[in-house]
């Protein structure tokens, strides 16, 4: 709590003087008279001692577990449990990820003992945890000239866990496990797809031999079909400094890196790949691939709530080689890395370059933020186009993600270039 | 996404009012001077000016201007019942014009601020009628015999008492 006068009527006294003196010249005794009224007022406003604000706040929301986008309410309840405070301001801590959309988290009131007043506005929920700061007090006496600031905590917070994005199917490189999956390899076995015929073995399904051929050469033969397996996948969110860049909705993306992961993780679990996610950034954040329904929720919490995945702009500076080491150790041998990055610098390309080359399939998934107004934003535009192709030479799948389109259609477009 | 609330760190209209309203009572007794009229409208415009913009150093720079030209005004030998009219409006003008900045500065344009605005400009605007309707009594009432240097005299040593005693 810290007091101070305001020095709101410094000068006063001045101003009373001069009009004294021009009384004292003129003989004036209406000048006179103004000037001991001047005196009087200053005096009064000398009169007080600093306001001693004592309040009890309670902060409700009409909803703490939305989904993003639905508004929620919040009426933060203030009660004067103290003297009379005749000049009350009450501003309330909105996390800094929420925004305010209607009304005003803030109050300039005056408050009798016992009396209640309340704050009123509406946010915006986005995806993650949103705790509510303390609420800042300002109080001021009757002439404004003593003035006490403090701060009171008060309980509060949102959490907004949005369900995994729905994408239909994610196409993956050709780096898979020893399991049956949707993932079409180049080994011959049971499948869809045509792959080869060899000479008939004991033991080959009689549903697998060529019959055909047999009818016409009289030779005994299997066909086999491209095996299809399933693979072990980690989404790998850029959230370092970097990427926390928005576009013109102002949207960050590492907001749409975060969707883009939910999105692939959603379309291969369901076709019942190993997801697991993974945060590049200063707060790490790891979840090994892993099946299943408890496995999803495990990651639709953690891409939602874990710090690693805020949209806040991180703090903690970000040792990249060391953070890289750690994911590299935590890489599964056969895992293939989905990395969703907007792609703004050199370095992110630089990981992806040593992702691949130490054997680990990589595909990018880049929202596309960039804008093309001023010279800077064509400029970036034209430095990311040029990384991307970069990559793509090196033999890196990229799915240019052009940001507030659909993903899915991204990824089909991708696609059908891949397979021309 | 909806449109954002941006902090907007003007002050709230409904506090700029009372400052526009009493600036105008502070110029009645300026109306007979022209150096008076001339400053005190100056003033009281830099007053509402300052207080819509939320520009502290005009409404203070206004508010003395304002307070010059009631004095010039009160100079051509005014009745001192008018004098004090334009005192309490410079002062009311004044006092709600920085209310008014500070609320911009604290909780912005959007904020509801009626009642403090109400509690405020009411407060003050009764202590200084009260003020000076005991200053009027006191002239009108007091002793006529007292010479005005003994008055100033005894001014001025009230004011030197009280700057020494002062902690």
């Amino acid at each position: 709590m810290v007091s101070e006068p305001t020095y709101r009527w410094r000068g006063a006294v001045a101003l009373s003087l001069f009009a004294l003196a021009a009384g004292a010249v003129t003989r004036v005794p209406g000048v006179l008279v103004l000037g001991v009224f001047g005196a009087a007022v200053a005096g009064y406003a000398r009169l007080f001692t600093p306001p001693d604000p004592r309040l009890s706040m309670e902060r409700s929301l009409s909803d703490d577990d939305p989904e993003p986008g639905d508004t929620v309410d919040v009426t933060l309840t203030v009660t004067n449990e103290g003297s009379l405070l005749p000049d009350l301001r009450v501003v309330d801590g909105v996390p800094e990820t929420l925004s305010v959309v209607s009304g005003s988290p803030r109050l300039a009131t005056a408050l009798r003992a016992g009396k209640s007043a309340t704050v009123t506005y509406t946010v915006e929920a986005t995806r993650g945890d949103h705790d509510f700061g303390a609420v800042d007090v300002i109080a001021r006496d009757v002439a404004g000239s003593q003035e006490t600031r403090t701060a009171v905590a008060v309980e509060g917070a949102l959490a907004c866990v949005p369900d995994l994005p729905r994408l239909e199917s994610f196409p993956l490189r050709e780096q898979t496990v020893q399991r049956v999956g949707r993932v079409p390899t180049s080994t011959g076995g049971s499948g869809v797809e045509f792959h080869a015929t060899r000479e008939y073995r004991s033991g080959d399904p009689l549903s697998r031999v060529d019959w055909k051929r047999l009818a016409r050469d009289g030779d005994l033969a299997t066909i086999q079909f491209r095996e299809e397996r399933a693979a072990s996948v980690v989404v790998v969110v850029d959230t370092r400094r970097q990427a926390h860049v928005g576009d013109d909705d102002g949207t960050n993306a590492v907001d749409y890196g975060v969707e883009a992961a939910g999105g692939v993780a959603s379309a291969l679990l369901d076709s019942g790949d190993q997801v697991g996610v993974a945060s590049l950034g200063p707060h790490w954040a790891w979840l090994a691939p892993g099946l299943g329904r408890e496995h999803r929720a495990r990651l639709e919490e953690l891409l939602a709530r874990d710090r690693g995945f805020s949209v806040a702009e991180p703090e903690r500076r970000f040792l990249g080689g060391l953070v890289f080491r750690r994911l590299r150790k935590h890489l599964p041998d056969d895992a293939q890395v989905v990395f969703c990055s907007p792609l703004v610098d050199d370095d992110a390309a630089g990981y992806v370059r040593r992702l691949e080359a130490s054997g680990h399939p990589v595909t990018v998934v880049s929202p596309d933020v960039t804008g093309e107004d001023t010279l800077g934003q064509q400029f970036s535009r034209l430095e990311r186009a040029v990384r991307i192709r970069s990559l793509r030479t090196a033999g890196v799948r990229v799915i240019d993600w052009r940001a507030g389109d659909s993903l899915a259609l991204a990824v089909a477009d991708a696609e059908r270039g891949w397979s021309a | 996404m909806v449109g954002v609330t941006e902090f907007d760190a003007r002050p709230p209209t409904v506090a700029v009012a009372p400052a526009a309203v009493a600036a105008a009572l502070a110029l009645v007794p300026t109306l007979g001077s022209g150096i008076g009229l001339a400053l005190g409208a100056g003033g009281a415009m830099l007053v509402v000016f300052g207080a819509q913009q939320g520009t502290r150093r005009f409404v203070s720079v206004g508010a003395a201007a304002l307070a010059v030209g009631v004095v010039f005004g009160a100079t051509t030998g005014l009745d001192p019942a008018y004098t004090l009219v334009g005192g309490v409006g410079t002062v009311v003008a004044y006092d709600a014009a920085e209310h008014a900045v500070g609320l911009g500065v604290d909780v912005g344009r959007d904020a509801r601020v009626g009642q403090s605005v109400l509690v405020h400009v009411f407060s003050t605007a009764a202590l200084s009628a009260l003020v000076a309707a005991v200053t009027l009594v006191v002239y009108t009432f007091g002793p006529r015999s007292l010479p005005l240097t003994a008055l100033l005299a005894l001014l001025l040593g009230g004011t030197l008492l009280a700057y020494v005693l002062r902690t």
